[in-house]
């Protein structure tokens, strides 16, 4: 207890050493005082008196020493003198110091950076209570092309309601509802959800309350919750709001709560309304899978359990509806589904970067040799007075944890600056929102700096201690056997670091072949001055239309016609279409797809498949795609009309590859006879459409995906589809019409409004931003780990030569050619480099596999790009270690001779 | 030349505690003169050595100190014994008393003939 307080004490007293010290000075002063005082009284002279009394204290500086002994903690006395022994070393070396922290916090810095994205998108927990136990649960038919997809409104009911291993499972759906009313028409992002999501993520409204089960109920629907942000921006954040209406899509609904700025679930909703459906909605029934499921797992249940007690449940269905044969259930916790695809590319960065920051140890760790080799009659010096090895090994530490810590700082200032870069870069990275520097990614930073301090001083200490220390002592400049010790070391920092820095280039080189080729992928369209932008039509637009109806509503495919035209006539537009899918966008919808005069398969699991487009207006000259065969649609393709379809060439190779699909009928459903009896009338057909042309293939999922078969249909011949998107082809910039559109829009309908507005370019540049940012940041390490090793090559060669200096004189004075000289330095050199890149290749064939989800039209072993790699590298060493070997070889071999 | 004994490892610590026990609040050389009296100048004492000892008391809480003024006018840091201090003196007394007495028991025995 007391040796804790004392401990305490003594920690304490190295705050205020100075006042200590003062005090400590006083008190001895007036103890001599004192006693010479007395001595005085004695009778001695005043010269005796002071040297009694300074003899029986034992001596002033002997006391003080012995004081200060009891003053101080050993270790931390002992550490305070490294370090500041350690300050002074670097300020003794400006140069070599700003260089050794600059690499560090080049290094430290790109970590710092790639952490805290992978810290804000994959390590931190969720913003839900006790996030681990949420699950992503979905339907399951591997069989039937989807193996995790959406569920119907009817199988998640009674997932919900017989499961016994969630203690709540919730639906879910986006919605874009059109605001109007009172204010400009809007139109928002919203999430209708059923009525137990919110508990089941278990969050808490900012104000209000959250849906009760009756809200579930058609008719007690009307309710709606706002985001925080939302409240704020459009209502000044008025404390009044609960209780308040607004109309979405027409509906009038009361706002009941506020979730606060901190909730976000996939994606970023204004409001969120509750999920009803009216008796007999067709959305509610098997057919219809579009219902996305999140549950909270009981406790102690495992998700193997759920799996079998979901599986139960949808087995029970099926026993019931046919249609629901071989549809399963499955889950994956939820930061799996949030985060998707983007784990793998983060860990691949940071792996990257990882090495890059090996890189930067490996060349500090040369430098500090090359200083150390320098100071090695200081280090036997210091031997030979006593200083244990474990003295000056700490000594070697504190100073390389001292840089490194400053290095840190420095790459917090960088990480910052790179942090803002990436969010501006990626706005489509999931939860980005949440990158920045917080706590764990300032802990990140002192582990990293520590951890590089401890493993680029260990090289040094390696070569330095092997070395005899007397030995060099003695020996004065000829220091051959440390020479020889730190020459072995030099040339395994030259390996590791060469093989790193080919790895990293090999993976670079990789990105950016699969980038150029995303790049050069042609998209099937010219983006080059289309706005494009969405329209959703309120119900208003389908009243009295008949779920049986194959067509839209005439007052549907009125607008978008009367849209067109009016659209057309502003001046500065080419041409406008409308159509279901825009390219890069989405996949579009899934139809069966059946053909007139050909037997049916077997059964309905036989029947192709199609991606679906409507169309209204000159969509395909608009978007730029060309004809290669037949025509495109024309106003004659109406209600009224025959009807047509067009096909894009993958569908024309696949399902005609040896007759010309032109004036051939195909249909949109499957064979009438593989129907199930009783849905449709006897003798009933769906209706034909006459194949009018045949398209360039489009890429509608992304450039990465090949195009599939598509075929497109006139909207007034097709499904009712309320959101479309238009497209207008200008002769001026695209968004100087964005107002002019707007106008056309809203004289057509006040309450209707335009969302999504941009232009195709903008839309083709977010659809690569992924892939980009990727390249560039691989690029920057690749240029990072190239420029890093060739300066570490530079710098190990140079002090290899300088050590050589006096041998080369002798071989110059002896006749040799300086051309011989440097042939052979650098032969050195490339041997070590060329055994570096051997090493490097087996890495880098062990690692880039784990990139091949990352490449596009590249495999990760590509011959073309390893060897280039490997050119690159053999070239910027060559050059790093020629430099040095021309200087040593120029040297007057007079000079040095003399040096000795 | 007179022989003078060493200090004993341990017991400096207690004469410090036990010298204010007596006197009540002292400074360092009044301190190390009472030792040095007491003991008949049997010991060598270097008057240094009082005040890490005084500095190990102060941080294990027994003693605190204060600037105050001596009986001839002079500034002088004087030491107090804290109450653990005053606890401590009786401890370590007895302990020491009883170590003795052992001792003494030991040396005596009569020699075996």
């Amino acid at each position: 207890m007391r040796a804790v307080r004392a401990w305490f004490a003594k920690l304490a007293a190295t705050f205020h050493e100075d006042r200590a010290e003062h005090s400590l000075n006083e008190e001895l002063e007036s103890h001599l005082a004192l006693h010479v005082a007395d001595n005085l009284r004695r009778g001695m002279t005043p010269e005796e008196a002071t040297r009694q009394a300074l003899l029986k204290l034992g001596g002033r500086d002997a006391t003080k020493e012995a004081y200060r002994d009891q003053r101080r903690l050993p270790v931390w006395d002992a550490a305070l003198q490294d370090a500041r022994f350690a300050l002074r070393t670097m300020r003794r070396s400006p140069g070599l110091t700003g260089v050794a922290i600059l690499t560090l916090a080049l290094g430290i810095g790109a970590n710092t950076a790639v952490f805290s994205i992978v810290n804000g998108v994959l390590l931190r927990p969720l913003p839900y209570r006790d996030p681990a136990r949420l699950q992503y649960v979905f339907s399951s038919s591997p069989e039937r092309g989807f193996p995790v997809g959406p569920t119907s409104p009817p199988d998640f009911r009674e997932l919900r309601d017989r499961n016994r291993t969630f203690t709540s499972l919730s639906a879910y759906f986006n919605s874009a509802p059109n605001l109007s009313g009172d204010f400009q028409a809007e139109r928002l992002s919203g999430m209708v959800v059923s009525t137990e999501f919110f508990d089941t993520l278990g969050v808490k409204p900012l104000l209000g309350r959250t849906f009760r089960a009756n809200e579930g109920v058609w008719g007690s629907h009307h309710v709606v919750i706002l985001s925080e942000n939302f409240w704020r921006a459009r209502f000044g954040g008025r404390p009044d709001i609960l209780g308040a209406v607004l109309r979405l899509d027409g509906d009038v609904c009361t706002v009941i709560g506020v979730m606060p700025a901190s909730f976000y679930f996939m994606g970023e909703q204004q409001v969120w309304a509750p999920m009803a459906f009216k008796k007999g909605d067709y959305l509610d029934s098997h057919n219809n899978y579009f219902l996305n499921m999140v549950g909270r797992l009981r406790p102690g249940a495992t998700r193997e359990q759920a799996r079998a007690d979901l599986n139960a449940v949808m087995a029970g269905i099926a026993a019931r509806q046919p249609e629901n044969k071989g549809i399963g259930a499955g889950l994956m916790p939820l930061s799996e589904q949030v985060v998707g695809d983007v784990r793998r590319s983060l860990w691949v960065l940071l792996a990257a970067v990882g090495f890059v920051l090996l890189i930067c140890c490996v060349n500090l760790s040369s430098l500090l040799l090359s200083r150390d080799a320098a100071r090695q009659k200081e280090f036997a010096l210091r031997a030979a007075l006593g200083a244990s090895r474990a003295r000056l090994l700490r000594q070697f530490l504190t100073e390389n944890l001292l840089l490194a810590l400053l290095g840190g700082c420095a790459a917090i200032g960088l990480a910052y600056a790179a942090v803002a870069q990436v969010r501006r870069l990626a706005v489509d990275l999931p939860r980005i929102e949440h990158v920045g520097v917080d706590l764990t990614v300032l802990l990140f930073v002192l582990t990293v700096s520590i951890a590089a301090g401890l493993l680029s001083g260990l090289a040094p200490y390696l070569g330095g201690s092997r070395a005899d220390l007397m030995g060099s002592l003695r020996e004065g400049r000829f220091q051959t056997s440390a020479a020889r010790g730190s020459g072995r070391v030099r040339g395994a920092l030259i390996l590791a670091e060469v093989a790193l820095a080919f790895v990293l280039t090999i993976g670079a080189g990789l990105m950016m072949q699969s980038f150029s080729r995303l790049l050069r992928v042609n998209p099937g369209f010219d983006a080059h001055n289309v706005l494009t932008f969405d329209i959703s039509l309120p119900d208003s637009y389908s009243a009295g239309a008949l779920p049986t109806d194959l067509t839209p509503p005439a007052r549907l495919t009125g607008f978008y016609d009367a849209l067109v035209k009016r659209i057309a006539r502003l001046p500065g537009v080419a041409s406008v279409g409308v159509s279901s899918a825009l390219p890069l966008q989405s996949k579009g919808w899934i139809k069966f797809l059946s053909f007139d005069g050909r037997p049916a398969p077997a059964s309905i699991d036989g029947v192709a498949h199609v991606l679906f487009h409507a169309t209204v207006g000159d969509y395909f000259r608009t978007m730029g795609i060309t004809l290669r065969e037949g025509r495109f649609f024309d106003a004659g393709d109406n209600a009224s009309g025959p009807d047509v379809a067009i096909l894009n060439e993958a569908a024309a190779r696949r399902f005609f590859p040896n007759e010309d699909p032109i004036g051939k009928l195909i249909y949109l459903f499957p064979p009438e006879q593989l129907v199930p009896k009783g849905e449709i009338p006897a003798g009933f057909r769906f209706p034909r459409a006459r194949i009018a042309g045949v398209i360039n293939d489009v890429h509608y999922a992304g450039l990465q995906t090949a195009p599939e078969p598509e075929v497109y249909a006139p909207l007034a011949q097709s499904d009712s589809l309320s959101t479309m998107s238009v497209a207008v082809r200008t002769h001026v910039p695209p968004s100087s019409l964005i107002s002019a559109v707007r106008g056309e829009v809203s004289a057509m309908d006040r309450n209707l409004p335009i969302a999504r507005v941009s232009t195709m370019e903008e839309l083709a540049g977010s659809s690569v931003a992924l892939p980009r940012l990727h390249t560039l940041l691989l690029a920057i390490f690749g240029a990072l780990a190239l420029g890093l090793a060739a300066v570490g090559l530079y710098g190990v060669i140079a002090q290899l030569v300088a050590q050589r200096r006096h041998e080369v004189g002798v071989r110059i004075a002896l006749g040799a050619r300086p051309r011989a000289i440097v042939g052979s330095i650098v032969a050195r050199a490339m041997m070590l480099v060329g055994i570096g890149l051997a090493i490097g290749c087996g890495l880098a064939l062990a690692l880039t596999h784990l990139m091949s989800t990352l490449l596009f039209g590249v495999t990760p072993t590509d011959v073309p790009t390893f060897v280039g790699s490997a050119m690159v590298l053999m070239a910027t060493s060559a050059l790093a270690s020629y430099l040095p070997a021309r200087r040593a070889a120029s040297v007057d071999p007079i000079v040095a001779l003399r040096c000795e | 030349m007179e022989q003078k004994a060493e200090i004993v490892q341990g017991t400096l610590t207690l004469m410090i505690l036990k010298t204010l026990a007596v006197l009540g609040p002292t400074h360092g050389y009044g301190i190390a003169r009472r030792i040095e009296e007491i003991s008949g100048d049997a010991f060598s004492l270097n008057y240094g050595t009082v005040y890490p000892a005084l500095l190990k008391l102060e941080q294990e809480g027994f003693v605190t100190s204060e600037w105050g003024v001596s009986d001839n006018n002079r500034k002088a840091k004087y030491y107090r014994l804290t109450a653990a201090g005053r606890k401590q003196v009786n401890k370590e007394a007895a302990a020491w008393t009883q170590t003795t007495a052992i001792l003494a028991r030991f040396l005596n025995m009569e020699e075996a003939k």
